[in-house]
């Protein structure tokens, strides 16, 4: 090759210099002059594949599609996903704060308690940015895989299939977030190219189009979950699909329903309570998903050896349950940073303080950090002896003593040694509400005890599970005015919180289903899980739950939130992204 | 022998007017002896000794060298009608007629515009009477009269169009030079900003920090495109040559021994309150959302945290240097050792530096030789709660640290007193403590160098040589990185024992052939031929790992090892990376000069440049420059007519260089494949493959074409001398790496991984560069005086769009915007404060409540409520007003505009030299007018909350006036403030303005030296040849009116530029030095 002629000739001369006539010495280096060609410039980067051979090649075909997937797992100090329920979905809502010691123990966090935020906010920026970045590596693997697929065989296909399909479910499944935050975003279903980056928003419409188109295609190929080995538990199933979709169908409809076609944010969108309540059914009838609990079993979990249902879906032994439609899938996981297979929600979020029941203090870790708190609005909800406030709201020692199982028992790792013990709640720390949210396990599990990290707890994060389907087809029966199939389904969630409790609260609901009946319910049973303010959003109900009223950091009418119409309903587009793309345009307020 | 005209007009001009009385003592004295041997003396202007000075008798190769007492002696037997040359560095050369005589004595006159110096110009020399491109030169000595870390610090205002500009006064940070402005803006990679100027040591690429600056000769610096473009692609940021020292033939050996020692100071220019006036503002604070300190500030500690972390700090400079040479060879050896201690605790640079420099005379055609140096650097920086600003913003009211065993339970909690001692702000916790984070920080960076170059030089043929050069650069690079066990509170901790470490191995070599052919025609056409090929390679491969969860116990700095005892967890708990790169280019380039009577100069150079950097079809670019000189005072009859200019040239230049210092392998779209990118399906991880950064295939070079006008001139017998020149400079096709939007989906990705290289547009450089000279003596005092001006104008063009940046940010302080300076600041314009009477109580028509609000502004009407929104809806009195520049009467981002520049209107530099009789002193002067920072610090500084401490001015703010209950006023407030009010909650106030910007302008003392050197007849016999004692100062005395840390703000990346963000300020230092020659 060329360089190796380079040295040679050079050996050459320095060697020879004294002896040989220095004409020939000259002959020699004018040969440098045309010794090299382009293939000396010719490098490839080392270690590295380049696109085209990458997704094209369908042996990668698991590698690109947990690509997808691990758009879930992203991360600027907590889960995107995570924050995007809490503080996005929850924290402005009426039924819970922004905990911590003070106001501004998390500025930005705070900031969407009090509905202060802005288009700079970094939560907006990264939820938007992440979910298309899911929503880019799934176009990638739907477009450039079909081109190059192999004759192969019939399993090879098969597997191709079931994973586009997931890539497409996927691609929805993060559309959906982005439409419920933002409502109507630039739709795309290619790979972009740099001609296309100023791309204007489209309606809400536009982006159920999109999700329709690729959930139906998605639906005949993904297996049930029945269908799906352990290996492969966390991947999308048709359930799955069909749960999204209906989903979709009551957001659409219900903006349809409380805020017309007029409004130029929805786009034309559509009465489809019909197909919403069709496709619960379909789910309900599948017999692939039960309410746990719902006939009193219960479990054994780090809380107690005969943890009710209820509290099981909360934690990490309850993971991929028979409830579990779809869940972010979190392992323990060592590693700092944006990709940990593990979860920070927990420790962002969970009750503050976990003393040991001598009242020594294990190690630090052994308690979350509060950020995310319910307010007595939510507490009021519910009946006093709903085992769903118990599991969704902490309260200090006395409360929490009583319950599930008594105390707090498990295994801790401190200092390197295994320490078993009982755990409970101090009541030494200030929040805003005084009341602490219990849905996220603090305990042996937390990655805090065990490597002193907290990006690595494992307890998986719900995207819908099976009480959403059923109380979406009381809605919608409710919506298409069968009270008998809307109470129906309504007292099965009651029946399953009764049956994981003391078998008598909460009673039946006994008079007709109506709006603030399921606005209640859903309240209860989704209570800090990132349901109400999109809830709130669709029923239109925002302003009236939230405006005016008193957030418990204050108690003077100083900071009263004011909730702006319609500004409010959604949240700007991150700044960042408008003054790269000059054709969006925030809605109207921002 | 034959002359032309002009020449002996000139001889006889330079007898007649600048050398009367001093040159030639000619006695004559005509024998005809068979043996004829010629004694001579050379002196300089003042009849001191030259020794070293080389003497040749013309046209042969036969010469010889003058002692130690300036003597020499040559034998002339057989030479008829000889002349001899003598020549010595810094003088003119004379060419000296012996007619008969045997003996003579030479007085050298200095060369002040060191016409006859021969300068390092791209792959050959030229003399810089005959340059035609715009080329700065500095020597050694000049750099050397400013003590520094470096040499690129050292030329800190020695040569106009050369800028340079520091970031940090912490020992080892990275400095900016601008050759001529802002060439790019283009990031080489990620870390290191944009590419500087291209870096020729003895004619190899080279790094030019690890040179020790005592060991370089002359700086050279080719400035305008005709001078640059024979290095073609990379000579787009300016070149800098440098030539380090060599031995010279026939030399007595000489030892040169020069050290200093200094002391830094810790002083700083901004007052930050203590603890009476911290609580004096604090209690001043809205009380609804901040409790009053009611304790007495005398119970409680007032710590200034800055002085907890600095200390009065040494800077120390040993080097000794050895030059010898016989006849057919020489060599240059010196071992140099500098240490620079920051003043805050744990900074540090240390360098050490061996070189060898030699040649070796084969026979009469070919001469070998090698440069090489070997050296090693070593830093430590700390960072987050060290650095200064987390140390100058915390609050006072807080105790250091207390581990004494007598407190009470009570005083420990009192004082919030915690893990290990370390105590937090009283009134403040969760923040962190400034003198923990630098104990617990421990970060170590080295750099290994053996770098150099081997040479052969052939004369083929009268007048055709061969240069052969061969340079080599084998570095090692690495870092430790070790974080201890501690938790002093949840925000301030480290609950992961981890050790990080990393070594990168780089080596690349460069290969050069030239072939030079010299011509004279005719006797007037002077022609020189040039030709040359260059190719290069570079690999570097890194390595680095790190070790999670060591034990926390004993886990000290002393067991910073990845070693498997003291794991507390499993192997889970290593990881490992590694990076690889490689890159090559090699070009083709030539040069003709062309001289006719010694009156008209003109250059052509070409080069083809090839480069990894660019794919298939975009390799290559083709980068030719041209250049034309008239020494018009060589003109018959100028110099009778104009008998006081001495030299006069006028110099144009056309030319075109490249750009290609982007990140390597922009034009592949790549995937990253890692256990990262996966999932974890059924309870284990599986990795994934994601796209990253989509690559460019249509990238090529960056062109940046230059012309240049340029005037050298000098006066009164060349004691005044002046060079200026204008030039004009458009680089086009500018290549900018910016994140992509987020719908690309890429967010999240570090560094290069998320962003799309384009090109983006151009930028236009235009500017005027000025230096000035003059050198005389007043009986003993010889005096001299320098000055050089640089003024430079920036401006977009082309732009197809406008963007903010940084772009990752969502408050972006910078905009690229045509016809504005890239990195322009960006943000609101204010217009003063609310003052009581611009508000009002009023009834909002939408809620029917009362609100009192600052009604003197625009508003617009909610249209779903009615209620009337104002501009600043929520502003109250003492608010800042911004500015509605847009008239929509709504505050938004469309109402930001240019707030101002960051770049210098001019920089400058002067210098003073006095001399008299042992006594010496230098002075230099450098500063920069024009240009504003943007000082991030104010809000810290006026903060709204106490969350942190506030300078002393914060006390002047404007206060609401306070009334008691019956609605007496019992304290006016301050409502005439200029500085608006601290409200104790988050506001308006601090959104990107111009509040934060001010005037950066500056001038700074940057060096003063005092020496006085012994009479020689008093050390001489002690065997020593020179004898200086001196003290000197750096940055003692600054004049400016910038209100932040220090006001030499800079940055390597121009769209965001003079960003201050609280950076390590300059320290001063006085040191006292030692000189000694035997």
């Amino acid at each position: 090759m060329c360089r190796f002629n380079y040295m040679v000739d050079c050996y050459l001369i320095f060697n020879k210099m004294k002896t040989i006539n220095i004409y020939i010495i000259a002959a020699i280096a004018s040969l440098f002059i045309v010794g090299c060609s382009e293939d000396f410039l010719d490098i490839k980067p080392a270690g590295k594949v380049d696109e085209l051979s990458f997704f094209t090649d369908t042996t990668n075909i698991d590698l690109m599609v947990s690509g997808i997937y691990n758009t879930f797992l992203y991360k600027e100090n907590c889960d995107i996903y995570d924050f995007y329920r809490w503080c996005l979905g929850d924290v402005p809502s009426d039924l819970s704060e922004a905990g911590g010691d003070s106001p501004t123990a998390w500025g930005e966090v705070y900031s969407y308690d009090e509905l202060s935020y802005t288009a700079e906010a970094s939560v907006l920026k990264a939820v938007y940015g992440s979910m298309f970045n899911g929503i880019s590596r799934a176009s990638q693997v739907i477009e450039q895989l079909p081109e190059a697929r192999p004759m192969a065989g019939d399993e090879m296909n098969r597997k191709i299939d079931i994973r586009l399909a997931e890539a497409r479910f996927l691609r929805a499944a993060y559309y959906f977030i982005l439409a419920r935050v933002f409502g109507g975003v630039p739709v795309i279903d290619h790979i972009l190219y740099a001609s296309e980056y100023n791309m204007p928003r489209g309606t809400i419409k536009d982006v159920y189009n999109q999700m329709e188109t690729d959930l139906k295609a998605a639906i005949p190929y993904l297996p049930l979950e029945s269908e799906i080995s352990a290996n492969d538990k966390g991947r999308a199933s048709k359930g799955a699909a069909q749960a999204l979709l209906a989903k979709m169908y009551v957001y659409e409809s219900s903006y349809f329903t409380y805020y017309g076609t007029n409004d130029e944010r929805m786009g034309a969108v559509q009465n489809r309570w019909q197909e919403a309540y069709d496709l619960c059914l379909e789910i309900i009838n599948s017999g692939e998903y039960e309410l746990v609990g719902i006939n009193g079993e219960t479990y054994n979990t780090f809380w107690s050896q005969e943890t009710n249902g209820f509290r099981n879906l909360f934690s990490v032994e309850g993971n991929n349950n028979r409830e579990s439609i779809f869940a972010v899938q979190h392992i323990f996981s060592t590693g700092w940073g944006n990709y940990s297979y593990g979860c920070a929600l927990n420790q962002f979020v969970g009750a503050r303080a976990l003393l040991r029941k001598d009242g020594s203090l294990p190690t630090q870790g052994d308690h979350g950090w509060g950020f995310w708190v319910p307010t007595h609005k939510l507490y009021n909800l519910f009946d006093a002896n709903d085992v769903r406030r118990k599991v969704a709201i902490g309260q200090g020692p006395d409360s929490l003593t009583g319950y599930p199982g008594d105390s707090l028992y498990g295994q801790v790792t401190i200092g390197g040694s295994k320490v078993t013990g009982w755990f409970t709640i101090a009541n030494t720390v200030y929040q805003a509400t005084g009341l602490e949210n219990f849905k996220y396990e603090i305990g042996p599990h937390n990655s805090m005890i065990i490597d002193g990290g907290f990006h690595g707890n494992t307890q998986n994060m719900y995207y819908i599970r099976y009480a959403d389907v059923v109380l979406m087809a009381s809605e919608a029966a409710f919506m298409l005015n069968d009270q008998a199939n809307a109470l129906t389904y309504f007292n099965l969630i009651r029946e399953r919180a009764r049956n994981c409790g003391d078998g008598i609260h909460p009673s039946d609901l006994s008079g007709p289903v109506t709006k603030q009946e399921i606005m209640d319910e859903r309240a209860r049973e989704f209570a800090m899980e990132g349901e109400r303010f999109f809830d709130l959003v669709r029923w239109h109900e925002a302003y009236n739950a939230l405006n005016g009223s008193r957030m418990e950091w204050w108690d003077d009418s100083n900071n009263d939130l004011i909730y702006i119409e319609p500004k409010n309903d959604f949240f700007p587009l991150p700044s960042f992204e408008v003054s790269k793309n000059s054709a969006l345009e925030q809605y109207s307020g921002w | 022998m034959k002359k032309t005209e002009t020449q002996t007009k000139i001889f006889r001009h330079f007898k007649k007017k600048m050398f009367a009385g001093l040159l030639l003592l000619c006695i004559m004295n005509f024998l005809y002896a068979q043996e004829r041997i010629i004694k001579g003396l050379i002196t300089d202007e003042s009849n001191m000794p030259i020794p070293g000075a080389n003497i040749l008798i013309k046209g042969t190769s036969k010469g010889t060298i003058s002692d130690i007492k300036g003597n020499f002696t040559l034998d002339l037997t057989s030479y008829d009608n000889p002349v001899i040359i003598i020549s010595y560095i810094g003088y003119l050369t004379e060419e000296i007629d012996i007619g008969a005589q045997t003996e003579i004595q030479v007085s050298l006159v200095p060369d002040l515009l060191k016409l006859d110096e021969v300068m390092v110009v791209g792959y050959g020399s030229q003399k810089k009477s005959d340059l035609t491109g715009a080329v700065a030169t500095v020597s050694g000595e000049q750099l050397m009269k400013t003590p520094s870390t470096g040499a690129v610090q050292a030329l800190q205002g020695k040569a106009a169009g050369v800028q340079v500009f520091h970031s940090s006064g912490m020992p080892g940070a990275p400095i900016t030079v601008r050759v001529r402005g802002i060439n790019t803006i283009t990031k080489k990679d990620e870390w290191s900003g944009v590419a500087g100027p291209l870096y020729i040591i003895d004619g190899i690429p080279g790094d030019i920090n690890s040179i020790n600056q005592n060991d370089i000769e002359h700086i050279e610096v080719l400035k305008d495109a005709s001078a640059q473009a024979i290095y073609g692609s990379s000579g787009g940021n300016g070149v800098i040559l440098v030539t380090t020292k060599q031995g010279a033939n026939n030399q007595k050996t000489k030892v040169d021994l020069s050290i200093y020692r200094g002391v830094q100071t810790n002083d700083i220019p901004v007052e930050m309150c203590n603890t009476r006036e911290f609580i004096e503002i604090y209690n001043t604070l809205d009380v609804t959302r901040n409790s009053r300190i009611e304790a007495d500030p005398d119970t409680l500690p007032s710590t200034n945290w800055w002085e907890e972390i600095s200390n009065n700090a040494v800077m120390e400079d040993y080097n000794l240097q050895v030059t010898s040479g016989t006849e057919n060879a020489t060599t240059f050896f010196s071992l140099g050792y500098l240490n620079q201690d920051g003043v805050v605790e744990k900074t540090n640079y240390e360098r050490y530096n061996i070189r060898v420099n030699s040649t070796f005379n084969i026979n009469k055609r070919i001469k070998t030789g090698e440069n090489i140096s070997l050296s090693a650097t070593r830093y430590s920086g700390n960072d987050g709660w060290g650095s200064p600003m987390g140390a100058i913003n915390q609050s006072p009211v807080s105790y250091v640290r207390d581990t004494s065993s007598t407190l009470t339970a009570q005083q420990i909690r009192d004082r919030n007193i915690g893990w290990e001692g370390w105590a937090q702000p009283m009134f403040n916790t969760g923040t962190g403590n400034p003198v923990a984070g630098i104990y617990y920080d421990n970060n170590k960076k080295g750099t290994y160098r053996m770098a150099g170059n081997l040479f052969a030089d052939i004369e083929i043929l009268k007048g055709l040589a061969y240069n052969n050069n061969f340079g080599f650069d084998i570095n090692f690079y690495e870092e430790d990185n070790f974080r201890p066990f501690y938790f002093i509170n949840t925000t301030q901790n480290n609950t992961i024992v981890q050790v990080y470490r990393k070594l990168d191995r780089n080596f690349s070599w460069n290969w050069q052939h030239v072939l030079n052919y010299r011509k004279t025609l005719a006797e007037k056409h002077d022609i020189e031929l040039m030709a040359g090929f260059e190719a290069s390679e570079y690999l570097g491969k890194s390595l680095s790992g790190n070790a999670d969860s060591l034990l926390k116990n004993g886990a000290t700095p002393e067991y910073q090892y990845i070693d498997a005892t003291l794991r507390q967890f499993g192997s889970t708990y290593y990881y490992s990376h590694g990076g690889y790169g490689h890159s090559t280019s090699y070009a083709y380039f030539g040069r003709v000069n062309y001289q006719f009577n010694k009156l008209i100069l003109a250059q052509f150079t070409y080069r083809y440049d090839g480069s990894t950097n660019f794919g298939p079809g975009h390799r290559f670019g083709s980068f030719p420059a041209f250049s034309t000189g008239f020494k018009f005072s060589e003109l018959d009859g100028v110099k009778d007519k104009l008998p006081f200019l001495s030299f006069g040239k006028f110099r144009f230049g056309w030319g075109r260089t490249g750009n290609d210092q982007i990140p390597a392998n922009k034009f592949y779209s790549l995937v990253g494949v890692s256990a990262e990118n996966g999932y974890p399906f059924g309870g284990s991880g599986t990795p994934g493959g994601i796209a990253l950064a989509p690559g460019n295939r249509e990238l090529h070079w960056e062109s940046i074409t230059t012309y240049n006008y340029g005037l050298d001139m000098s006066f009164f017998n060349n004691k005044l001398s002046v060079t200026a020149d204008y030039f004009n400079k458009h680089t086009t096709g500018m290549l900018l790496s910016l994140n992509l939007p987020l719908i690309a989906g890429r967010y999240g990705f570090d560094g290069s991984d998320g962003k799309y290289t384009d090109h983006i547009g151009s930028l236009s450089n235009k500017g005027l560069e000025l230096t000035v000279g003059y050198k005389n003596n007043i009986g003993d005092l010889k005096y001299s005086v320098n000055f050089n001006f640089t003024k430079v104008k920036s401006r977009l063009y082309d732009l197809t769009d406008t963007i903010t940046l940084p772009d990752w940010e969502s408050n972006p302080k910078a905009i690229l915007r045509n016809g504005d300076v890239p990195g322009a600041f960006w943000g609101y314009q204010t217009d003063g404060i609310f003052r009581p009477e611009d508000a009002d109580t009023i009834i909002d028509p939408g809620t029917g409540r009362a609100r009192y609000v600052v009604v003197n502004q625009p508003y617009t009407i909610n249209p779903t409520t009615g209620s009337i929104v104002f501009l600043q809806n929520n502003a109250l009195p003492g608010d800042m007003r911004f500015v509605d520049t847009n008239g929509d009467s709504v505050l938004n981002d469309k109402d930001k505009v240019v707030i101002g520049d960051p770049n210098p209107d001019f920089t400058f530099g002067f210098t003073i030299n006095l001399e008299y009789k042992g006594f010496d002193l230098n002075c230099f002067f450098q500063g920069s007018y024009g240009n504003d920072i943007f000082n991030t610090c104010k809000s810290g500084w006026y903060n709204s909350n106490g969350l942190g401490n506030w300078v002393t001015d914060a006390k002047n703010a404007y206060r609401d006036p306070v009334y008691d209950e019956d609605g007496n006023m019992i304290d006016p407030g301050n409502t005439t403030s200029n500085q608006f009010k601290l409200r104790g909650s988050t506001t308006d106030n601090y959104r990107m303005s111009d509040w934060y910007v001010e005037d950066g302008s500056y001038v700074r003392l940057k060096s003063i030296q005092i020496g006085y050197t012994l009479p020689t007849a008093l050390i001489r016999k002690f065997g020593v040849e020179r004898f200086r004692i001196y003290v000197g100062g750096r940055n003692l005395i600054t004049w400016t009116k910038y209100s932040g840390l220090d006001p030499e703000v800079g940055g390597n990346d121009p769209t965001y530029f003079g960003v201050d963000g609280g950076s390590y300020p300059q320290p001063k230092m006085y040191n006292a030095g030692v000189n000694v020659s035997f």
